[in-house]
Parts: structure tokens; C-alpha cells; sequence
């Protein structure tokens, strides 16, 4: 299965490219795959994350096809 | 009075803006900048939210003045704002918002604008844009707007259907990056301007 990811420029993920499409192996929940990606723990309890346009939880199931997309909001205002 | 205030408004807009209610969550650089430009685009209800006072270090880019210092921010936005317009209806919070009472705070509003300065915070608010009973509401957020970058770095994004970020999404305010009024400005102004934009569906979701 195939998903596209986009994610705000101070987020790192290992082995992933910004604006690409990821070939996964099976289905995982975004928890799972951002693991994987090696993200910062810190960042997990502040991550925005949607699929689709809509917002989901870390718990939601990636499908074939999913669009997500992670925000990281920066501090200041 | 309404009628010469207004008179540049494009036609319409006053009628459809007046009828309409705008949460700010925030009183600070952005939200006090914020809600000065919708009150002159002729916004006429407002709830504003936010506990601090009024410091002179927020002088260099929050619609305060010398005269604020000490006051509770709510309560001298709504002076600074009436005096752009009397009849203005502003109902105001002078409490730390958290998240049980966010619906509360704004149940009666159909755009909120997330104007807070921390990362905590803010993802709390966008947060409860997942529950149900924020369906028919817009929220408009704020991500990246310190430093010395160019203004032109500073964008409106679509997170989600009811979800809008303005900002460079990058610049984090820190002793180094410093706040300046006029990106701050500038992304008081992306997010005052989608406001506008939602409120008169000029807008392509």
C-alpha cells in the first residue's frame, strides 16, 4: 500500500522525504509508522495529524491511498 | 455612524459581517492585532479570551498602549476597540482557557481564531476540532511568525476542513528569533484575512 506524506519543515522522519508518496507493507496506525520514522517523542504529544483533510488520532489505521499530513504547530503569538 | 465608517468596505460585506460572532482565543500579538482589523472590517461581536495583563514589553507589536500597562488585556482591548467603534459587542474572558471550557467560551461563535503564544496551548485548541459539536465551526491557528525572515514566508494553509494555519510554520520565538511587530503584524493580518474570507464564504474549501 501507498500513502502520501506532508509534513511541517521542523519535524524530521528518518528515511521519509517531505511531499512524497511511502510505500508501506501493511496497514499500521500513524503511531506505528511515525516509530518507525525514528520521530522525536517530544514531538508526539504536540502533533497535529490528519488524513484526508480530516483530523485523526495516532491510533487511526493508514489506508491505501491516504493523504497525511503532520503539523507541528512553533511556539510565539 | 456605522454607515460613514464603513464606507470603503467592499458592497456587502458590512451586512454580512455584522451579523456574524468571532472568537478570539488570545490577546496578545496576534489576537489583540486581530481583533483590531475585523472590528475595522466592521465585525461587530466578539469573545475574547486571555488572563495576563498588559506589560510595556508588549508595546512594540500589540495594540496596547502606555496608558494599558497593568490592565488586563481584555479589558483594555475592548477600550482600544471601541474607540475605533462604539457599538461594538464584545463579551470577554478573563480566564486561562482550558479545554472543558472552550466549547462554552464559544458556543456561539462560527469562526475562532487561535491566537496563543505556546506550543501547549495551541494544539489543545486544535485538538478539540476532532469532537463532533465543531463540525460547523472554523478554527483559523498560527504557526511561525518570529525572527527577521521575509514576510513572504509567511502563508495560509488548509490542515483540515475546518482548519486553517497562517504562518512560516518554521520560526519559533526564542531569545534569539525575538517577536517583531511587523511579522507579527503580517500574520495577524493572513489570519484576520481568512476570517474575513470565511465569514462571507469568499473562499474555495
Amino acid at each position: 500500500m501507498k500513502i502520501k506524506i506532508e509534513f511541517t519543515s521542523h519535524l524530521q522522519l528518518i528515511g521519509i522525504t517531505n511531499h512524497s508518496f511511502v510505500e508501506m507493507d501493511g496497514p499500521k496506525t500513524i503511531s506505528q509508522f511515525l516509530t518507525e520514522c525514528k520521530i522525536n517523542p517530544e514531538h508526539l504529544k504536540y502533533i497535529i495529524t490528519t488524513v484526508n483533510k480530516s483530523q485523526v488520532d495516532l491510533s487511526y489505521i493508514l489506508q491505501n491511498n491516504d493523504e497525511l499530513l503532520l503539523y507541528l504547530p512553533v511556539g510565539g503569538g | 455612524m456605522n454607515s460613514k465608517l464603513f464606507l470603503q468596505n467592499p458592497p456587502g460585506l458590512t451586512e454580512k459581517l455584522g451579523n456574524q460572532k468571532v472568537g478570539i482565543a488570545g490577546c496578545g500579538g496576534l489576537g489583540s492585532n486581530i481583533a483590531m482589523m475585523l472590528v475595522r472590517a466592521s465585525v461587530q461581536n466578539l469573545v475574547l479570551v486571555d488572563f495576563d495583563t498588559v506589560e510595556m514589553n508588549n508595546l512594540n507589536r500589540q495594540f496596547y498602549f502606555q496608558k494599558d500597562i497593568g490592565k488586563l488585556k481584555t479589558d483594555a482591548l475592548l477600550e482600544n476597540l471601541m474607540q475605533i467603534n462604539p457599538e461594538i459587542c464584545i463579551q470577554i474572558h478573563n480566564q486561562k482557557l482550558e479545554k472543558e471550557q472552550i466549547y462554552k467560551c464559544f458556543k456561539d461563535c462560527h469562526v475562532i481564531v487561535e491566537a496563543f503564544d505556546t506550543v501547549e496551548a495551541k494544539t489543545m485548541l486544535i485538538q478539540q476540532f476532532q469532537d463532533r459539536q465543531y463540525s460547523s465551526k472554523y478554527l483559523v491557528a498560527a504557526s511561525g511568525l518570529a525572527g527577521l525572515k521575509s514576510a513572504n514566508s509567511i502563508q495560509t494553509k488548509r490542515i483540515a476542513n475546518n482548519i486553517y494555519v497562517c504562518g512560516d510554520f518554521f520560526t519559533e520565538s526564542n531569545a534569539s528569533s525575538g517577536l517583531l511587530s511587523s511579522r507579527v503584524m503580517v500574520t495577524a493580518a493572513h489570519q484576520a484575512n481568512m476570517v474575513v474570507r470565511i465569514l462571507t464564504e469568499n473562499y474555495k474549501p
